[in-house]
């Protein structure tokens, strides 16, 4: 009788949690990323990144009292048009809590003005200007756990000036992203005892960069600050390293590169050119519970059999550390308003994430939840993973 | 109008030189007509047909200079969409417009043309254009769909009221493989029109490009019923659905052609109508001639002049021919004119002799009428003598009282009177009768008419004891029994007033002087004085006493009468005491019943 009442018990709490569960409806993620750019990879990790959170965060009850959390994602292809339009379609969405962006700081910085129009906070895992977050709003909605362009270029100009290079040639796109680095290097290189010998700027479309890397070098640059995104960066790969060796300068890139395939784009002619670039997290190396508890999740969810097989790792990290953060951050508002959330995000406490242990992730008057610190040079290996160069 | 008719009416009949022209321009109006309908009618099918050929050369020429415009402007929009300025621009964000404006604005078209140069984005929005305008071509059906998928669209709109043409070419970003946004090339297409020199013709009146329904750009005046062609472009410039109608003035080439046409019918008729004329009146002229010449000889009556002789033809044969009869004619004419002459002359002898006669006659009426005159005076006082007696005896016999010897007296004097009276009586119906008495006249024996009378007056001759003598062998013309009544009268008389001599001789005879024969009863009796001759032949007028010569007084009044008859003369000479010649002639008698011999010889 009373395994009866028990079991009949059970069925009715069991139901009534499925049911609650399902009466609730899920809090919504917005991801904007440039989903129709093929050799992007950097969309990809992060919106794994976020789907392995969300898992995790939803096995531990979801938010708000088991509302669990799902991803709504659009494409922005990388255009800073599209990446607007999504942000009102996202926003104008009642049950999305909170938008992540993509790899591309154009497209982010465009969005800037509608997410503060629509108040709804910004998540921003990859895209590195500073502009992002730096965008004199108050109150701002953007917060970012990546790169910031003002810690890439010291980051960048402490590896040459390692390096023994004195001259240095800039090739910049002519997109916000690469006049905002330009702005920095263009201070910096003179700062930290460094020439700046020359300066070329290419379109993103270009077919070739080879005459901007001879007027660089023809210039006396003894390595080039390249700002680029993965396109271009392989064809002056490619373009470099068909060159006689004794031609081929020392690269210092930027992330952007990392947020494709890079090795698979450029294949045998990556190494053949000296290429160090910024980044802020491997997963090589890099031994923890949480990694593998991370690893475990990408392994189940995506195939990722290893960390050399996360392409783009910072999206991953980043997407993952961050989506955790959101999730305390609604938990802490208890309301999916996106302004509490907002507010939320600014007053939560110490969070051990995957990349490191974030004391407050965020601060009214600090929405970068890394720093210069978690900066990075790094080097494609034989195998085409990131590691740290040390 | 009908006045023309009714000139022209005139002339047709009057004149065989305007017969001919205006025959011939009646015939070219015919033949021109005739050939010039269908000449018209053919020229006109030619016309439009060639005008729809050019027609249509034309719209392909334009279409050509459209396409190759489109496609030029096509191709440059694409070239540029390609720029990698305008493919950053796509990505970009802040501070593209330092680079993407002035690039937009520098970009220049093959053709130096207004336009502006925009840079959209997916949604249609302008991200950055060469003019600074807000907006965007969200608003064009399909536009943006169409751009989005790659396809090349062009379209027509309305931009501040002006027709301008839209060509948009995708912008791929190679990184996406995608068309993330669209260049957009604006053309006003009047500039365009203008550009390419799509201007009216020869012959053009208005061009009309409609793009689709719309009216895009039109020039001059466009007939709404002037054919459509459409531009056949190849995509994506078939999207414009442009059209192109081209009124032309075939009416306006047609007219030309028909004023043309008919200003040298016209003309020609008039030139045809002219030589006809001129020609005609070559033709003409000898008919002219002939008329001047026949005009002449009617204005005269005279034959005269001579028809010049233009030719060999008929005209000429005819003047020829003329020219022969005038000659005929003169000759005649002369002839005739010298018979006239000559009649005339005839006729100016015969009327003054008629007109002599007349006078004569005038003066013999004249004369007859004093002496009728006369006559009747002397009748009556004649006749009052014995009639008075008569009156008086009788008055005595009624009145008075006679007695018988008295009466036996006034018996014998009325017995006297009126026997006086039937004497006068006789005497006066005697010279009535001769008078109107019918006249034969003939050759006479003269001396036997003279002696037929002497005869008679035998008793007489013998009472008085006169001789008289004959001259034998005279012949005269006459009527033989007046001529002896007046014989008769002349030898009685000269017997009378010789009586009294011793030896009275009576000679009766004539004397012919060459021009007349003179005739004459002469006596060598009273005589008389020649101052009252004038009264010798008055009817009852006496010289003498009626008791010294008794006598009726009508004697030689008789004589006078029967020789006026023969249209001759009777006159004396005489001297009292020695005797009296009594002469008369016999000339052409005047009478109303007496022909004169002459006459009836000329005759």
């Amino acid at each position: 009788m009373k395994k009866l009442l028990l079991t009949i018990f059970f069925w009715i709490f069991s139901s009534n949690a499925v049911l609650g569960a399902h009466d609730k409806p899920p809090v919504l993620i917005g991801l904007d990323a440039e989903f129709g750019r093929a050799s992007s990879t950097a969309d990809d990790s992060i919106k794994q990144g976020i789907l392995i959170a969300i898992e995790e965060i939803n096995n531990s009850g979801g938010v708000l009292g088991g509302r669990k959390l799902a991803l709504m994602e659009t494409d922005n292809r990388s255009i800073p048009a599209r990446g607007i339009e999504n942000t009102r379609v996202l926003a104008e969405n009642p049950d999305v809590v909170a938008i992540f962006c993509g790899r591309f700081s154009t497209v982010v910085i465009e969005t800037i003005d509608p997410i503060h129009k629509y108040g709804i906070p910004l998540l921003d895992p990859w895209a590195s200007s500073d502009k992002i977050v730096d965008n004199k709003r108050s109150p701002n909605y953007a917060f970012r756990l990546s790169l910031k362009d003002s810690w890439a270029v010291p980051t960048m100009l402490a590896y040459a000036q390692k390096k023994g290079f004195t001259r240095l040639g800039v090739l910049v796109p002519n997109i916000t992203w690469g006049r905002g680095n330009f702005e920095l290097l263009k201070k910096l290189i003179p700062a930290q005892g460094m020439r700046l010998v020359d300066t070329e700027w290419f379109n993103y479309g270009e077919k070739t960069l080879l005459d901007k890397y001879y007027a660089l070098k023809k210039n006396g640059a003894e390595a080039i600050v390249i700002i680029t995104a993965e396109t271009e960066g392989a064809i002056l790969i490619k373009e470099i390293a068909a060159l006689p060796k004794k031609d081929r300068l020392p690269l210092i890139s930027h992330w952007s590169i990392s947020g494709s395939d890079f090795p698979a784009m450029t294949g045998q002619a990556l190494y053949k050119v000296d290429l160090a670039l910024v980044q802020t997290y491997s997963f090589i190396g890099t031994q923890n519970k949480k990694v593998s508890h991370f690893m475990n999740a990408a392994r189940r969810l995506f195939g990722k059999k290893s960390a050399a097989e996360l392409i783009s790792p910072v999206g991953y990290a980043h997407a993952y550390d961050l989506t955790h953060i959101l999730a305390l951050a609604i938990n802490k508002a208890g309301t999916t308003d996106r302004k509490a959330v907002r507010n939320a995000l600014e007053q939560l406490g110490p969070y051990n994430g995957l990349i490191k242990t974030y004391r407050q992730p965020f601060s009214p008057t600090r929405h970068e939840a890394l720093s210069v610190e978690d900066v990075f040079m790094a080097r494609y290996t034989a195998d085409g993973t990131l590691v740290r160069i040390k | 109008m009908t006045r023309i008719i009714s000139n022209l009416a005139a002339h047709w009949y009057q004149s065989l030189t305007w017969r001919i022209a205006i025959s011939c321009i009646g015939f070219s109006l015919v033949l021109a007509v005739l050939y010039g309908a269908g000449a018209y009618a053919t020229i006109l099918h030619f016309i439009k047909k060639n005008t729809e050929i050019s027609t249509q050369k034309r719209v392909e020429l334009t279409a050509q200079k459209i396409e190759s415009a489109l496609q030029t402007l096509d191709a440059t929009t694409e070239s540029l969409s390609k720029n990698t300025l305008v493919v950053n621009a796509i990505v970009d964000a802040h501070g593209r417009d330092s680079y993407l404006v002035p690039f937009l604005q520098s970009s220049r078209l093959p053709f130096d043309v207004p336009h502006r140069l925009s840079l959209c984005d997916f949604k249609g929005d302008i991200i950055a254009s060469s003019e600074p305008q807000p907006g965007s071509y969200k608003g064009k059906p399909g536009l943006v769909e169409t751009t989005v998928n790659a396809a090349k669209p062009v379209a027509s709109l309305m931009r501040d009221k002006q027709h301008t043409l839209l060509i948009c070419h995708p912008v791929i970003y190679p990184a996406t493989g995608t068309a993330e946004g669209f260049l957009a090339l604006e053309i006003p297409v009047d500039a365009l029109m203008v550009k390419l020199k799509i201007s009216l013709g020869e012959n053009e009146e208005g061009i009309q490009i409609r793009s689709g329904k719309d009216v895009v750009w039109s020039v001059g005046r466009p007939n709404a019923t002037s054919p459509t062609s459409p531009l056949s472009f190849p995509p994506p410039l078939s999207a414009l659905q442009l059209s192109l109608s081209l009124s032309t003035t075939e009416n306006q080439a047609l007219t030309w052609f028909t004023i043309i046409f008919i200003s040298t019918t016209i003309l020609a008729l008039y030139l045809s109508g002219l030589i006809a004329y001129r020609f005609s009146g070559k033709l003409t002229a000898g008919l002219t001639e002939l008329d001047n010449a026949v005009s002449t000889i009617t204005a005269t009556g005279m034959p005269q002049g001579e028809v010049k002789v233009l030719g060999k033809d008929e005209v000429g044969r005819l003047a020829a021919s003329f020219n022969s009869m005038i000659n005929r004619l003169r000759e005649s004419y002369d002839i005739l004119e010298s018979e006239v002459a000559e009649r005339t002359s005839e006729l100016a002898v015969v009327n003054c002799e008629l007109q002599e006669l007349v006078a004569l006659r005038s003066s013999e009426l004249e004369r007859t009428n004093n002496e009728l005159a006369v006559f009747c005076y002397a009748i009556s006082h004649e006749l009052r003598a014995p009639v008075a007696r008569l009156q008086g005896f009788s008055d005595i016999l009624v009145n008075g009282d006679p007695d018988l010897e008295e009466c036996h007296f006034i018996a014998k004097r009325i017995d006297v009177a009126s026997k006086q009276l039937q004497k006068v009586i006789d005497a006066i119906l005697l010279l009535s009768r001769l008078s109107r008495i019918e006249m034969t006249l003939r050759e006479t024996d003269f001396s036997a008419l003279a002696t037929e009378a002497a005869a008679e007056l035998q008793a007489q001759t013998e009472l008085s004891g006169a001789t008289v003598t004959i001259q034998q062998g005279i012949s005269c013309t006459a009527d033989a029994s007046l001529m002896k009544i007046c014989l008769l009268n002349m030898i009685s008389n000269a017997l009378k007033f010789s009586s009294r001599e011793t030896t009275p001789v009576v000679e009766i005879g004539m004397l012919n002087d060459g021009n007349s024969c003179r005739y004459f009863v002469r006596d060598n009796g009273a005589g008389f004085n020649m101052e009252y001759v004038d009264k010798l032949f008055v009817p009852f007028q006496r010289l003498h006493h009626q008791d010294d010569f008794p006598g009726t007084g009508i004697g030689l009044a008789t004589v006078q009468r029967i020789v006026e008859r023969h249209n001759g003369n009777v006159w004396a000479e005489g001297e009292e005491g020695v005797g009296a010649t009594f002469w008369f002639t016999l000339g052409k008698p005047y009478s109303s019943t007496a022909k004169s011999p002459d006459f009836e010889q000329k005759r």
